[in-house]
């Protein structure tokens, strides 16, 4: 443990580094993210504080909603930035030279290249997120306990969807567009999934399941989530990981190298 | 004529070999068209009227603005950037072809390809979801909207053009790119009409570019014709010479100082 924990701190060094040379690109970058989450919490506050209510949250409660998101997407992100590239890998070849290293490849294909600039954006949600939760008095800490370990569920399932994109990625060579779709997916669910019709919130809640990962959590919170929920979204947490790792296995069982 | 319908068929034939990547793209899109429709269709579940705007009149908005928006922004010129710094756009000025030409062809089969799909995906919405629609039938009010639609295209692609060229000096295109895409998603009128912005801060948007690229051919369209939307329109014109200007002066300099090896 204490070998991969050196081993992350050195990928992570490496990858501050590799941002570190691109220092315009990155206040464009920190600009640009900043931009979308102040204009859509502005929609958001905007259509609420006229409605009073979306689908029968209270502003408070819906902000609750918007920033778990926003958390549990710029944590995935943040630690999980290297499947985005991927695809480099496969393709060159680069990736047997990651396969017959003495350790496990997910170290540096999954966790490789923590995102500084998500963790620098994480510090602002994580305490708008907190005054929210102050504003809605629900904090007691059976209501926070379950909402922590939704919101670990919910980074199981994230790293279970990362790592069908990496199998994918050795099966077909197709990462961006796989990668772009969990994201777009996982956007549905930036306002609680109940806005949706049936069928289609029961889809984006135990299929895909973007409900569970990002609605889930703050459901739990306001005791709205019976016993039966909360054990079927555990299991398909546990589930949706099993599967990836699965997956993973085949994956590498069917790769034959690239490009070397 | 022969030579860009030749080149429109080499960008289609392009868009045959990526089947897979061109549908997973427009399954992208959708997705996002879903965000917006469902959560204006979940506004309105309890109120007929917000913001000014009926629920017949917001689901006319949402449609109209994904097919103008898909028509305005699909694009390949942010291709440009990567044939600058990689070289290969020499391979490309150093055809029988004005350069500018075979750009321009390959921008309008990218926008009808998308248009045509856009359409069937907010008539797939329609057959589905029944949202009730608001149809226009005034003519002047239809060809003040084209109109406005085409200086929206113009507009946007000069400035993506522009960004494109940084190339010519700079590694980090994505940067300005990542911006530009982000501004337009959120102040273009993609999630909601922008009047609903307060007063002043709606003003302050109108003197910036980004109004005129698809909020004002669907605004034209959902209030009529109007001598206020006829000023817009006038707007939007003086931001297609600014463009067109910055874009052209740029487009020079960076043409005279480019220099390649290895190709």
């Amino acid at each position: 443990m204490k070998r991969y924990l050196k081993l992350y701190w050195l990928f992570s060094v490496q990858s501050l580094k590799v941002v570190w040379q691109h220092k315009t690109g990155v206040l464009f970058f920190m600009f640009g993210k900043l931009i979308r989450f102040l204009m859509f919490l502005f929609f958001v506050m905007i259509l609420v504080k006229n409605t009073k209510t979306l689908v029968g949250y209270t502003f408070n409660e819906t902000l609750v909603f918007y920033f778990t998101f926003n958390v549990i997407d710029t944590l995935t992100q943040m630690l999980f930035r290297e499947v985005y590239r991927f695809r480099w890998l496969v393709t060159s070849g680069e990736l047997d030279g990651v396969l017959v290293r003495p350790y496990h490849p997910f170290i540096r294909v999954l966790l490789g290249g923590l995102d500084i600039l998500d963790l620098l954006m994480l510090g602002p949600y994580l305490a708008l997120l907190t005054y929210f939760l102050l504003q809605i008095g629900l904090t007691t800490s059976y209501n926070l306990s379950l909402y922590l370990l939704l919101v670990v569920n919910s980074l199981i399932i994230a790293t279970a969807f990362h790592i069908v994109v990496l199998a994918l990625g050795v099966l077909t060579t197709e990462v961006d567009h796989t990668i772009m779709i969990y994201r777009d997916l996982s956007k549905l669910a930036v306002v609680p999934v109940d806005i949706y019709r049936e069928p289609i919130r029961s889809l984006v809640t135990f299929v895909l399941p973007i409900g569970i990962m990002m609605t889930y959590p703050v459901k739990g919170l306001l005791n709205m989530l019976n016993w039966n929920l909360i054990i079927v979204s555990l299991v398909l947490g546990l589930a949706s990981l099993l599967f990836s790792l699965w997956l993973w296995g085949r994956a590498l069982k069917k790769y034959q190298s690239w490009g070397s | 004529m022969r030579k860009i319908l030749a080149i429109a068929k080499i960008n289609l034939a392009q868009y045959l070999v990526y089947r897979l990547s061109f549908v997973l793209w427009r399954v992208r899109v959708i997705l996002s068209l879903f965000l917006t429709f469902f959560l204006w269709s979940a506004v309105y579940q309890s109120r007929l009227s917000i913001f000014n705007y009926s629920h017949r009149q917001i689901m006319t908005y949402i449609l109209l603005i994904y097919v103008i928006g898909d028509l305005v922004y699909s694009s390949r010129v942010s291709d440009l950037s990567i044939q600058i710094r990689n070289g290969a756009i020499i391979n490309q000025l150093l055809k029988p072809f004005p350069f500018l030409h075979n750009l321009f062809t390959r921008e309008v089969t990218d926008k009808l390809l998308n248009l045509f799909f856009s359409i069937f995906e907010v008539g797939l919405v329609i057959l589905l979801f029944k949202p009730a629609l608001f149809i226009q039938t005034d003519i002047l009010t239809i060809l003040l909207m084209l109109l406005a639609i085409g200086m929206g295209i113009v507009i946007s692609f000069f400035i993506s053009f522009a960004i494109s060229l940084v190339a010519f000096w700079s590694a980090e295109v994505w940067g300005p790119r990542f911006v530009f895409m982000t501004l337009i998603t959120v102040l273009s009128g993609s999630y909601f009409p922008l009047d609903i912005l307060p007063t002043l801060f709606y003003r302050l948007l109108l003197l910036t570019p980004f109004p005129y690229f698809t909020y004002l051919p669907t605004k034209i369209f959902l209030d009529g014709f109007s001598f206020q939307y006829l000023g817009m329109v006038g707007i939007s014109l003086v931001w297609v010479v600014l463009s067109y200007f910055f874009a052209r002066a740029l487009w020079r300099k960076g043409i005279r100082e480019f220099s390649f090896f290895g190709r």
